[in-house]
């Protein structure tokens, strides 16, 4: 039954998407719930995050648990330009966006010869180690205590104050992220992302050099880590190294996985879906993380290709006689 | 205080050598991505808690059952989310693992509580006191408990019959399916002795530290991997030098930096190692090394 929904999304993509964007755009004018406002910014952020995140875990098939560390170093780089050097938000998220790529450049380097497992520990160890420097560098982060008074965007005279401009911005930066990696699957570059994943030494043999593009996916989706942190710096106006953790790193990866390594559009739906079930589901708060563990085991044994995986981007059964 | 931190390093080291053994079973001879073993020791630890202090059982009394419970734990966790992903690429196992990390580390934060619970310590006093050095008799039974599993982990792995069993099934399954070893037979063997070398080394930690809280699974497992990784994975000997290097770099950094930095000696040494050296100092079993 799942699989004739993804084909039937797979197919009516264009008409879906327009509705998609259409409805969310005059969402606010309708909705004027904050509430329902915030959630969806979150899903917004979320979005960002995980799309991101696809692009070297779903196409390039590495599986980074170090996105939140990334979405961390965009939120206190943009924090302190804005706090320290009164740099706007619109300058901030750019920059802050190239400084985390900066560190994915310094991930990917040492790590991208390293197979699946390996990534993960080398990638949980970045993780750990940055979310370890914002808790310690206190003359820099002002550790635990954290970093407020952040000021919201301004354009202008205009400043942010409640969640509609914010609501409009991350919806654009969503649109912008999801058209980016839509059109790197048609580019050469996208496609040898997946060659990499498919068959990496076919790839190799053939003359190109993986490692370079290996390291290329790990800045992409550093970079929209950083603006998303950028981002939410600015509207949370509020950061504190507790957010940046192992464990939303994690919940991401399980973004893109639930919704097919691979699949925009599925961690487009599984970012939205994994953000909204929470909070629809208030009695889940407390079990969030349990939730999400079970859910991550549920789908690996239900369907492991996620949501929208058919097999094309994604983990294929191959026979395998080790332990019978 | 140099003395006392070596000493301190023993003991310490010791009670990870012997989770890092569980690890090094578990990854390097069964080859599986099991991240979810850390969940399950510090399981094992808190059912062992709440035997001693919530039901007031000795300790005598709570460890062999807190074992058990650990191995019920493990094999249920294997029945789950190992088993039926046999026949996929480790990926899934990967990835079905760390949600069954994250579905323990809150199973265990709802049931117990999020903040630090105290764990038992036992044969705490007195201490023997030499020089300036303060030495636990708690210590000392960890450090001879812990050497004498080691060992005989080892002749285990050596002699017997299933240790060979073991060792085939690691360096090439379907040879040992074809000469006879029953390899689903030795897949629950690994689980099981790996969950209760988890389970005692957890309880151990617990005592160690005096308390233990959820939180503590991500690090556990982390460390485990570690010393594994550094050691060598599938390697007795190599467990115990990445266990003891741990420990050691712990106390040091601990005590002469901060003790902010213990964490990141151990991530940072794990990183250097696998940039240089992936398989470790007695790494032998190539877990997909190179992508």
């Amino acid at each position: 039954m799942s699989a004739n929904l993804s084909v039937l999304i797979e197919k009516n993509k264009t008409i879906l998407g327009i509705a998609l964007v259409v409805g969310l755009l005059i969402l606010p004018l309708v909705i004027r719930d904050e509430y329902v406002l915030r959630i969806c910014i979150r899903v917004g952020i979320y979005v960002l995050l995980a799309v991101g995140l696809n692009i070297v875990a779903g196409f390039a098939g590495m599986l980074s648990c170090a996105q939140s560390a990334f979405f961390g170093l965009g939120a206190y780089c943009s924090a302190l330009l804005s706090l320290n050097f009164g740099i706007s938000f619109w300058l901030a998220m750019p920059i802050s966006g190239l400084f985390a790529g900066v560190f994915g450049v310094l991930l990917g380097l040492p790590t991208i010869r390293l197979a699946h497992f390996y990534l993960v520990m080398a990638t949980i160890a970045f993780g750990e180690i940055v979310g370890l420097v914002f808790l310690n560098w206190e003359s820099l982060t002002k550790g635990p205590y954290g970093l407020p008074g952040i000021p919201p965007p301004q354009i202008g005279s205009f400043i942010y104050l409640n969640n509609t401009p914010y609501y409009y911005t991350i919806f654009g930066l969503a649109v912008l992220a999801v058209f980016v990696s839509w059109r790197l699957t048609k580019t050469q570059l996208g496609k040898l992302f997946i060659a990499i994943k498919d068959d990496q030494m076919a790839t190799e043999a053939s003359g190109i050099p993986i490692n370079r593009y290996k390291v290329l996916a790990f800045t992409l989706s550093a970079i929209y880590a950083g603006v998303a942190g950028s981002f939410f710096a600015h509207y949370m106006t509020f950061i504190s190294p507790g957010t940046f953790s192992t464990h939303e790193s994690i919940m991401i990866l399980a973004m893109v996985v639930l919704g097919g390594m691979g699949s925009i559009a599925g961690s487009v739906i599984s970012a939205a879906v994994l953000t909204i079930i929470p909070e629809a589901l208030r009695f889940i708060q407390d079990y969030r993380m349990m939730f999400f563990g079970g859910i991550i085991i549920l789908i690996m044994l239900v369907k492991p290709e996620g949501l929208m995986g058919r097999g094309r981007y994604s983990l294929k059964k191959k026979g395998r006689i080790a332990f019978k | 205080m140099f003395v006392q931190q070596v000493v301190n390093s023993l003991v310490l080291g010791s009670i990870y050598t012997l989770i890092a053994l569980g690890f090094t079973l578990i990854f390097g001879v069964a080859q599986l991505l099991h991240m979810a073993h850390g969940g399950v020791l510090l399981f094992g630890a808190y059912i062992a808690m709440t035997l001693t202090m919530g039901l007031g059982l000795p300790l005598v009394v709570a460890a062999p059952i807190a074992i058990v419970a650990t191995i019920i734990i493990g094999l249920i966790v294997e029945r789950i989310t190992i088993t039926p992903l046999r026949s996929y690429p480790p990926l899934a196992i990967l990835i079905a693992t760390l949600g069954m990390c994250f579905f323990l580390e809150s199973a265990m934060e709802n049931i117990w509580g999020a903040e630090r619970l105290a764990f038992p310590g036992f044969l705490e006093s007195p201490a023997i006191a030499l020089e300036n050095i303060q030495v636990a008799w708690m210590d000392v039974f960890i450090f001879i408990v812990a050497v004498s599993l080691i060992v005989g982990l080892q002749l285990l792995v050596k002699y017997t019959r299933l240790g060979k069993a073991i060792r085939a099934t690691a360096e090439k399954p379907i040879m040992a399916e074809l000469m006879g070893v029953k390899t689903s037979h030795v897949l629950s063997a690994v689980i099981v002795i790996g969950s209760a070398l988890g389970g005692i080394g957890g309880m151990m930690m617990g005592s160690y530290y005096g308390s233990i809280n959820p939180a503590m699974t991500m690090g556990v497992l982390l460390k485990g991997v570690a010393a594994v990784i550094l050691g060598g994975m599938g390697s007795v000997p190599g467990a115990i030098v990445g266990g003891f290097f741990i420990a050691f770099s712990e106390n040091f950094a601990v005590a002469y930096i901060s003790s902010s930095f213990r964490d990141v000696i151990a991530f940072s040494a794990m990183i250097l190692v696998l940039l240089i050296r992936p398989a470790g100092i007695f790494g032998t079993t190539v877990l997909e090394r190179r992508g």
